[in-house]
């Protein structure tokens, strides 16, 4: 039998920043090179009482609610990111608890930077695969805004977001048809032990192709030989997004039509979610997709690993109620400055008692 | 201590026990129904307190309800992140009886809602207490 996706959740936090806000503050981009030529315009920031355990929370319990299935008959919960509040003491634990799953459901948090929730994915779809867990839940979350450095030029596109998907063998909304990965020693961006922001390797490894469009590449030209299939079989392809432009310069390296990819863009408006990316992206595809459909999806994390999926939509597709959709979650929004960032993300230093 | 700084609560009790024994209710809304005189009592009690029986039975509660009593937002700290106010702290009753008194989140802006506005659950960090562990839980937001 195969597995696939039973119901898909997201969370993006509310509170939106303007990249004029932080360029205001910073005087270290212009608005020609962020709007025109990175196509990104704003992106979210996690409320003062948000984190990646509480979005992830959110959108489980999403996907749960558009499979129509109840907390007790999962079997798995596996949650990536590369954010973590607690860096010993595992964030799925308190996931599982606050979504009411048994406490002998299998449990892990994962980390791959940008690709841990399709790795997390991975791990499921093995679990479901063996018998091990009937419904398994694959969450990818991040809040890179809070780990991100003021003044670096990261701090444009950081930003958060959750992505939940709900897998099994029944009741399917898409299937997984097949997967491939390609990893390697890439140090592009990193966080070490004890570091509260993450460090850059050098423009020679970030803004190269050594990284993102390196990594992608590999892996979706691997799936697409043992599919025997080219880009154009696709009906929409979903790429990690960093930028608003990235996953077009990737789309178009691979041969794939802007027309094909458009329908995931998320950055633009969200920024770059980490380990949600594709996560987002794909439902936002899946929200509008037809049965019958093929959809691509490759995540990339640095240091530096990418995932790549090939999805059929089946005739489910057209009877789930999705509440809510994914643009209606992006629209939710209000806008914050700069100081009220700071102060979310905790951007300040502090002596004494605290 | 962790590297992200946020304002401490509690500041004498270094334990993390209250927390951990009360999660049922604050994650998932769990409280009791009496099996003798059938009251539903949030938060979770030992004995009832309407007829002193022992006889409780675990029930997770409505996530939705509506305000029934929704008081001058707080100017001054009351619990949790102090700073960030006003705080909306209503009283909500919960779709299948109980009442809540808890906090409403940020957005959508809680500046205009009444008596029977709908809202419902949502999971967030509540406070850190002084060891530095995360306490979550329940607070609200309205659904339009």
């Amino acid at each position: 039998m195969t597995v696939g996706i039973k119901g898909y959740g997201v969370y993006v936090p509310p509170f939106r920043i303007k990249v004029e806000e932080i360029m205001q503050t910073w005087l270290n981009s212009n608005p020609v090179f962020l709007h025109d030529m990175m196509n990104l315009k704003e992106r979210a920031v996690c409320d003062y009482d948000e984190d990646v355990i509480t979005m992830s929370v959110d959108a489980a319990k999403n996907a749960l609610k558009m499979a129509k299935l109840e907390a007790k008959e999962i079997g798995a919960i596996f949650l990536g990111s590369s954010t973590f509040p607690y860096v010993m003491k595992p964030a799925s634990s308190i996931v599982l608890e606050a979504l009411g799953a048994p406490n002998n459901t299998f449990i892990s948090d994962v980390q791959f930077s940008g690709k841990s929730g399709t790795v997390a994915l991975q791990i499921c779809l093995a679990l479901v695969g063996q018998k091990l867990a009937k419904n398994a839940l694959a969450i990818g979350s991040d809040n890179l805004s809070i780990h991100t450095e003021p003044g670096d030029s990261f701090e444009y596109p950081a930003s958060a977001g959750a992505g939940a998907l709900l897998l099994g063998e029944d009741n399917l909304i898409a299937e997984i048809e097949a997967l491939e990965t390609y990893n390697s020693d890439t140090p592009d961006i990193y966080r070490l032990e004890g570091d509260r922001y993450l460090t850059r390797g050098g423009d020679a490894m970030v803004e190269s192709n050594v990284g993102l469009p390196s990594h992608t590449t590999n892996a979706v030209n691997k799936l697409l030989e043992k599919l025997g299939r080219e880009p154009k079989d696709f009906d929409y392809a979903v790429f990690h997004q960093t930028y608003g432009v990235s996953p077009f310069i990737i789309g178009r390296s691979l041969g794939f039509q802007d027309s094909q990819i458009s329908p995931s863009l998320i950055a633009d408006e969200v920024g770059d979610t980490g380990a949600s990316s594709v996560l987002i992206g794909l439902a936002k595809v899946l929200d509008e997709a037809k049965p019958g459909q093929k959809i691509l999806v490759a995540s990339y994390g640095s240091g530096a690993g990418s995932d790549a999926f090939a999805l059929k939509v089946t005739d489910k597709i057209g009877s789930v109620t999705r509440s809510p959709k994914v643009k209606d979650i992006i629209n939710a929004k209000t806008y914050i400055n700069y100081a009220t960032y700071a102060k979310l993300d905790r951007k300040y230093q502090r002596t004494g008692g605290e | 201590m962790p590297s992200v700084p946020e304002k401490i609560c509690r500041m004498m009790l270094h334990s993390t026990v209250k927390a951990w024994r009360e999660r049922d209710g604050r994650y998932r809304l769990q409280g009791v129904v009496c099996k003798d005189c059938g009251k539903k009592i949030f938060p979770a009690v030992q004995i009832c307190p309407y007829c002193h029986s022992k006889n409780l039975e675990k029930t997770e509660f409505a996530s939705t309800g509506k305000i029934v009593l929704s008081p001058e937002p707080l100017w001054y700290p009351l619990t949790g992140f102090q700073e960030l106010l006003p705080q909306y702290t209503v009283m909500i009753e919960l779709d299948d009886g109980p009442f809540v008194c808890a906090e409403l989140v940020h957005y959508p802006p809680p500046a205009e809602f009444k008596e029977g506005t709908r809202v419902e659950m949502a999971f967030r960090k509540l406070k850190r207490e002084d060891i530095g562990n995360y306490v979550y839980g329940f607070k609200f937001r309205i659904v339009e």
